[in-house]
């Protein structure tokens, strides 16, 4: 092989190959992101739910009246 | 049905408020999650054209240089309009025919020519997967002799002249009878126990066995001298309209756009699923998966151009049906362990083939479902079964290496193109939705999209691909394809186009069983529309139902 298709190669596979690596990496980033940012979001509202329902208004995830179990 | 109890937390399968809603309507089926859809948005875009097609074209179009126009074109088209896909899908929950009819009423008969334009593949893409499951049994003794050329059209096609024949190749109906009644099984399954899970198989398999073969190609004597013929760059042919057109085409044809499948498959993923970033993941695949082909192809070209004393230039049969089966039986007979080598090829060939095919039926499955009312299994079992009647009786017969040809031709370059060309204006100039769409794609984890997604996607990719259609109409009237006759070329090539038409039109007629139009779509956050669509006023459409509140979670 010539030095040139050597060259052209090795950057072809870079770009193609490298592209698809970070689109990877990428991907696999927000969807972490994503999750914890779910996962913030969950804590807050739990903690939300639990301040009103010591000042004796019932939160989204405080059990229904007469203490039935959640489904 | 398999939709996703935790997903699926109302009767409609939506998060009332926050995704759209389909009143009434039985839990829409979804993947388990986002590794199911990109493997199986990949087993669609990596298909034959991969292996057959991109080597040949690359070839022939400056070797080495013509990967500049090729990523040019990726990125300017070709995941561009994968978005665009992704974003109606996604969010107007439904098949191509119920996505148009839900972004705009009149838009229904779009959705329907790119059903109908799946179902002209269908029929024929199928019968090149039996070719390839009997190469595979072939490679064991090399049943082709000496000559794989005589045997591909005398004694394997038996192939005549141009028509219509009744005359029945046993040989090709029982492995054409085989890939139906796996695919109909595959599809009757579903979309997550049956698409996915073949995919979730289909995509490493096919993956190790290409690279199985990719290494062994590279081993072979001479390879180096294909290698180097591949990627020894031409750059005078950057100044060749003819290559950055080519370029566009293969992008294009090989990223399964704009006739309905990444509408139908995005359609599936949950509401909060990175779409852009998923979007680039399936093109750098695709793109990847074609340049290992052209390393392996071009190395075993080598050693074939090596075993016979000739230049690589001097090769024939780079590309298409003859590369893949009359070049490659002959690289196989030649070399030591060549039946493993078949296997490798044949196998992948088969493999990439199939999950390509079952992405097409979907397309034709989900809208038939949405529009009759029907289970999953009640549209594979029919679908399938009228399209495998159909299929059988064209393509086992004397006549099926023609019709293939002329269909694949005809229903590609006029067709796919002309229903890309359509979309991308309706939605950028007629409709005028590129920005609500846009402001759809943002809402949601993933790369953020600018201003220039929409001038790509509505100047750029309208505008080449009007070009490429209008250049392929010219030169299918100019002369007769490949020589064949008028009428067979009018009957099964300008024939198939108007099949397609055909049932946009009596499809778009029918009643709907259970109203498309029951439907809200997902909201879009205030912030992510204005900044969409601050280079003008939203739609009407966009206007009425922008809610006060932004999405929530």
């Amino acid at each position: 092989m010539t030095t040139t298709a050597v060259l052209v190669m090795v950057v072809s596979l870079l770009v193609v190959w490298g592209g698809l690596a970070l689109s990877i990496w990428r991907l696999r980033r927000d969807t972490r992101q994503d999750a914890d940012a779910d996962a913030d979001a969950d804590a807050d509202a739990d903690a939300d739910a639990g301040a009103g329902a010591d000042a004796g208004t019932p939160g989204p995830s405080a059990p229904p009246p007469g203490g039935a179990p959640q489904p | 049905m398999s939709a996703t109890p935790s997903d699926s937390p109302t009767p409609a399968g939506v998060h009332p408020g926050k995704g759209g809603s389909v009143e009434g309507h039985a839990p829409r089926e979804q993947w388990s999650g986002q590794l199911g859809f990109v493997l199986a948005a990949i087993g669609s875009a990596v298909g034959l054209g991969n292996i057959w097609r991109f080597p040949g074209v690359a070839y022939e179009n400056g070797g080495g240089a013509f990967l500049i126009p090729y990523l040019v074109a990726l990125l300017t088209a070709g995941i561009p309009i994968l978005l665009l896909d992704y974003s109606i899908g996604h969010r107007f929950r439904g098949s191509a025919p119920t996505a148009f009819r839900r972004l705009h009423r009149r838009a229904e008969p779009l959705g329907w020519f790119q059903v109908g334009v799946s179902c002209v593949i269908i029929l024929y893409y199928t019968v090149i997967i039996a070719w390839s499951a009997s190469y595979l049994v072939f490679s064991f003794t090399r049943a082709w002799g000496d000559d794989p050329g005589a045997f591909l059209e005398t004694e394997y096609l038996q192939a005549t002249k141009p028509g219509i024949s009744l005359d029945v190749v046993p040989q090709v109906l029982v492995p054409l009878v085989l890939v139906w009644v796996v695919t109909i099984a595959i599809l009757a399954l579903g979309v997550q126990k049956g698409v996915e899970r073949a995919n979730k198989v289909f995509i490493p398999l096919l993956l190790v066995m290409f690279l199985g073969l990719v290494i062994r190609a590279v081993t072979l004597d001479g390879a180096m001298d294909g290698l180097n013929a591949f990627f020894t760059p031409d750059w005078s042919a950057l100044s060749d309209p003819g290559v950055w057109i080519a370029a566009y085409s293969q992008i294009f044809f090989s990223l399964s756009i704009a006739f309905g499948i990444m509408i139908t498959y995005s359609s599936y993923l949950k509401r909060r699923a990175n779409l852009t970033s998923t979007g680039f993941v399936v093109g750098f695949a695709n793109s990847s998966f074609e340049l290992l082909a052209g390393i392996g192809v071009f190395a075993a070209l080598g050693f074939m151009a090596f075993q016979t004393g000739v230049d690589v230039s001097e090769v024939e049969n780079i590309a298409g049906v003859t590369l893949a089966f009359v070049a490659f039986p002959q690289i196989i007979s030649m070399m030591p362990g060549g039946p493993v080598f078949g296997v490798l090829f044949f196998g992948s060939l088969t493999l990439a083939g199939l999950t390509s095919l079952l992405s097409i039926l979907q397309v034709v499955s989900a809208a038939v479902q949405e529009k009759l009312g029907i289970t999953p299994r009640q549209a594979a079992l029919r679908i399938g079964g009228v399209a495998a009647v159909l299929s059988i009786a064209l393509f086992s017969t004397t006549t099926a290496l023609f019709l293939l040809d002329t269909m694949d031709k005809y229903i590609n370059e006029v067709g796919v193109v002309g229903s890309a060309v359509v979309m991308t204006l309706v939605l950028g100039l007629v409709l005028r939705r590129l920005g609500e769409q846009r402001a759809h794609l943002n809402d949601r984890p993933g790369l953020r999209l600018g201003a220039w997604w929409s001038v790509l996607v509505g100047v750029v990719a309208p505008a080449v691909l009007a070009f490429m259609l209008v250049q392929g109409i010219r030169s299918l009237l100019g002369e007769p394809y490949e020589g064949y006759p008028w009428w067979f070329l009018n009957a099964f090539g300008w024939g198939v186009v108007g099949l397609a038409l055909l049932v946009a039109v009596v499809m778009t007629a029918l009643r709907w069983r259970r109203s498309p139009d029951d439907f809200t779509p997902a909201e879009l956050s205030p912030r992510a529309l204005r900044r969409a669509t601050s280079a003008g006023p939203p739609s009407p459409v966009t206007r009425d139902r922008t809610p006060e509140q932004g999405e929530q979670r």
